[in-house]
């Protein structure tokens, strides 16, 4: 089950919680706050959701991220509420027998869960002004035939 | 009949509040109370092309047919990011 929090994410705990005695391969990513966008200076940021739909499609993710790459585990983790720069907004681990898999599904999983959750950040810029940043029109999880 | 339309993050901002009731006739779509919103807020208009529709957990298409008293949630772009 993935988890949305405020608390601060943690690597570790993830890379605990996909462990099987099968794996011989564990495939992390973090993503983390980053004190500039389009050349401007920015300070800290603020990342809202719609709770109890990200977390489900965060369980989605998960689910379709081993039956897609035939992963043994896949975990992710967001964290919503403010940011300072340096801090992690979203966690996954991926563990499998042998890393290549592990290392697809882990990539695999970040670029959809950025299409397909609804989670948005709100950046607050050196030079005073504060926008939220527009991607893509948000859309469901891509299911594999 | 009455819907209900959630607004998150930029179009909160934008409406105002986050959430707002529509009176559409009978057997209306999503389409219908997008083009509502639009009239009612511009900005939220302007930015149609871009957004998702959301009842319940779920993404809905244009043709989605409402029921009285849903809660549809309008959805702002996500964050993409560059990969």
């Amino acid at each position: 089950m993935s988890r949305l929090t405020t608390e601060a994410l943690s690597v570790d705990r993830l890379v605990k919680e996909v462990g099987t005695p099968e794996s011989g391969a564990v495939a992390t990513f973090l993503g983390v706050v980053r004190n500039h966008h389009g050349g401007r200076g920015v300070l800290r940021l603020i990342y809202e959701a719609k709770p109890a739909m990200a977390q489900k499609i965060m369980d989605e993710l998960e689910t379709e991220a081993v039956r897609r790459f035939g992963v043994s585990r896949c975990r992710i983790d967001h964290r919503i509420g403010e940011l300072g720069i340096g801090e992690a907004s979203v966690a996954i681990a991926v563990s499998s027998p042998h890393r290549a898999d592990a290392i697809r599904a882990c990539e695999w999983a970040i670029n959809t869960l950025k299409e397909t959750v609804p989670i948005w950040k709100k950046e607050f810029f050196a030079d005073g002004s504060v926008e939220w940043v527009e991607g893509c029109a948000a859309k469901p999880v891509p299911k594999a035939d | 009949m009455k819907v209900q339309a959630s607004y998150y993050a930029m179009l909160r901002e934008i409406a105002g509040t986050d959430h707002e009731f529509y009176d559409l006739p009978d057997d209306s779509t999503v389409e219908s109370l997008l083009a509502a919103v639009a009239s009612r807020h511009p900005g939220i208009g302007a930015r149609q092309k871009h957004l998702a529709v959301v009842s319940g957990n779920a993404y809905v298409n244009p043709g989605y047919r409402l029921s009285e008293g849903e809660d549809i949630s309008l959805i702002p772009p996500v964050s993409g990011g560059r990969p």
